[in-house]
C-alpha cells in the first residue's frame, strides 16, 4: 500500500455546512488548488440547481411549473430525480423526495413562494420523467432534494477531481463523505455523544453516508421533531439515533440512511440491493458503550472487494 | 503566524481540549488564491464606537470585538481574516472582497471543536495525548474522517455577514 498523506486539504462553507476537501497527488500545489476549485464549482452548481430555497433553482422551477406542464431541467437535476425514483421504488416509499409540505409545516424548509398548494395525496409517483430532461407533476407536489442532493454535490466533487487527474481524495460534506482510491480511515460520530467515534475501517472508494436526529438537534429543540419525515404517516421518524450507509456512491449513500431510518433493519435487502451496507447506533444513551463491531470493517472491505487495502 | 492576527488565538483560551481541529489553508495560500499575483497591504482595523453601532445596526449582530485582521488588494478589493466562536466550535475563515464590494470567496483557514466533559472513546481521546491547540494537525496523522459530524456553517455565515456590513465603512 502506498502512503498517501493528504498535500492539500481545504474547507468552505457550502450546502448549509462545510464542505471538506483533502487531496493529495505527485503535482504541483497550484494543480491541487486547481482541481479543488473545480471541485467546488461543482458543489455550487448543484447546490444553485437543487436548492429549495433559491427561487431561480430547477427544484423551485419544478414545484412552480410542473404541474402545469413539462419543465426542462439540467441533466444533474434529472439525474438526481432518476436516482431517487428507483431508491423509492425499491424501498417502496420509504425514500420519497415529496414529503417537503412536512418539512415545512415543521418549520424546517421556509414556505415556497409562488408554489401551488401540494396535494395531500401526492407523492414521488406523481412525479413523471419524460425525455429530455423534462419533468411533469401528475397532481401539484412540492419536493425537496435535501435528502439525496448533498450525496449528489460530493459525488460531482470527487468527478471533478478526477477528471483533473486527482484520484487521492476525501470529500466531506458535514458529515457524508466519500473516499477516493487511496484507503483512509474513517470514523461514525456516535448520536449521543458527539465528542466520541467509532471506527468503522480503512475504506477506499467508497461513500460514507450518516443521518441522525443529533444532525437537527437545534430544529429539534425549538420543535421537538427532526427533519426525517416517514412517508406512511407522515410523521417525524421516532428515536431515530444515527442510521450510516456505506455505499458505492455518495448519492445512493445518502438516500439509503432516510431509508434504513424509515424502514429500520427491514430495508436491510434495499440497502444490499444497492450494493450498500448499513450500520444503526442507538439514540438512547447505551448503558454500556456500543464496541466497535469487529467484524464490520472486514466485511465491508471485503464486499467491496477492497480487502486488500485494509 | 504573523503579529497583525495573532490575537485571533485569544478565544482558544476558553476550550478545555480540543475534540476535533484541523488546519487548512494558511493565510498567505488564500490570499494568494483568491488575488493571484496581487500585492496585499496589512491595515489592521480598529472600529471607534460610532462604526460599532453602524455596524451592528447594518448586520444586526453583535460585533464581539473592535480589532479586525485586513488587507488592501493592490488591485482594489480587501481580504479579511476572522474568527468565530460557536457553542463548540472555534473557526477561523478569510473573506475576499472584490473591488465592486462582492464576495470574492470565502475560505476556511483553521476548526476547533470541543465538547468538553468526559471523552469516552479512548482511541479518539489518544489521538488528541500531548498536542496542543498550537500543534498542526494533518490528515491522517492525527484526524479522522468522521462521517455524521454535521457541523453548521451558520457562524460563518453570519461572521462574512458582520464583516461585509464592516467592509461597507471602508473606503473604496
Amino acid at each position: 500500500m502506498r502512503p498517501c498523506h493528504a498535500s492539500l486539504r481545504r474547507s468552505k462553507p457550502l450546502l448549509g455546512t462545510f464542505v471538506d476537501i483533502a487531496a493529495s497527488a505527485a503535482v504541483p500545489s497550484e494543480a491541487l488548488l486547481r482541481a479543488t476549485e473545480a471541485a467546488y464549482d461543482a458543489v455550487r452548481d448543484i447546490h444553485a440547481l437543487m436548492s429549495f430555497h433559491e427561487p431561480d433553482s430547477d427544484v423551485s422551477r419544478l414545484n412552480r411549473e410542473a404541474h402545469a406542464g413539462p419543465v426542462t431541467v439540467d441533466a444533474r437535476t434529472f439525474a438526481v430525480l432518476e436516482r431517487a425514483e428507483r431508491i423509492s421504488r425499491a424501498s417502496g416509499g420509504a425514500f420519497d423526495v415529496t414529503v417537503a409540505p412536512h418539512l415545512v409545516a415543521w418549520g424546517f424548509l421556509p414556505s415556497p413562494a409562488n408554489v401551488p398548494l401540494a396535494d395531500p395525496k401526492g407523492s414521488f409517483e406523481a412525479i413523471e420523467l419524460l425525455d429530455g430532461h423534462r419533468v411533469r407533476f401528475r397532481v401539484p407536489v412540492w419536493i425537496d432534494l435535501g435528502g439525496i442532493a448533498k450525496g449528489y454535490a460530493i459525488d460531482a466533487a470527487c468527478a471533478a477531481l478526477r477528471h483533473q487527474g486527482i484520484t487521492d481524495y476525501v470529500v466531506n460534506a458535514g458529515g457524508d463523505l466519500a473516499v477516493g482510491a487511496c484507503p483512509a480511515p474513517v470514523h461514525v460520530r456516535d448520536p449521543r455523544h458527539p465528542q466520541a467515534s467509532l471506527p468503522i475501517g480503512t475504506l477506499a472508494n467508497v461513500a460514507v453516508a450518516t443521518s441522525g436526529a443529533y444532525f437537527a438537534a437545534r430544529a429539534a429543540e425549538a420543535t421537538g421533531r427532526h427533519p426525517i419525515v416517514d412517508p406512511a404517516d407522515s410523521g417525524p421518524v421516532q428515536n431515530l439515533g444515527s442510521v450510516t450507509v456505506i455505499g458505492p456512491d455518495a448519492t445512493t449513500a445518502d438516500a439509503l440512511t432516510k431509508v434504513v431510518a424509515v424502514a429500520g433493519d427491514a430495508s436491510d435487502s434495499v440497502v444490499r440491493a444497492f450494493g450498500a451496507r448499513h450500520l444503526r447506533l442507538p439514540g438512547e444513551a447505551p448503558a454500556v458503550y456500543p464496541p466497535c463491531p469487529a467484524d464490520v470493517p472486514t466485511g465491508w472491505s471485503t464486499a467491496f472487494g477492497r480487502a486488500d487495502h485494509a | 503566524m504573523n503579529t497583525p492576527y495573532a490575537w485571533l488565538w485569544l478565544p482558544v483560551a476558553a476550550f478545555t481540549a480540543p475534540a476535533y481541529a484541523t488546519t487548512y489553508l494558511t493565510v498567505e495560500q488564500a490570499q494568494q488564491l483568491m488575488f493571484p499575483g496581487q500585492a496585499l497591504t496589512a491595515m489592521p482595523l480598529r472600529l471607534d464606537d460610532a462604526q460599532r453601532l453602524t455596524v451592528e445596526r447594518t448586520s444586526g449582530l453583535a460585533v464581539p470585538h473592535l480589532d479586525f485582521a485586513l488587507w488592501r488588494v493592490g488591485s482594489g478589493g480587501y481580504f479579511f481574516v476572522d474568527a468565530v466562536l460557536g457553542k463548540h466550535e472555534l473557526i477561523t475563515y478569510a473573506l475576499g472582497v472584490n473591488p465592486d464590494g462582492t464576495i470574492k470567496d470565502v475560505e476556511i483557514l483553521d476548526y476547533r471543536e470541543s465538547y468538553g466533559g468526559e471523552i469516552r472513546n479512548a482511541s479518539w481521546r489518544q489521538q488528541f495525548v500531548h498536542k496542543s491547540v498550537a500543534d498542526p494537525l494533518k490528515l491522517d496523522q492525527d484526524i479522522r474522517n468522521i462521517s455524521g459530524a454535521t457541523l453548521s456553517s451558520r457562524h460563518v455565515t453570519e461572521g462574512v455577514r458582520r464583516l461585509m456590513a464592516i467592509h461597507a465603512t471602508l473606503p473604496r
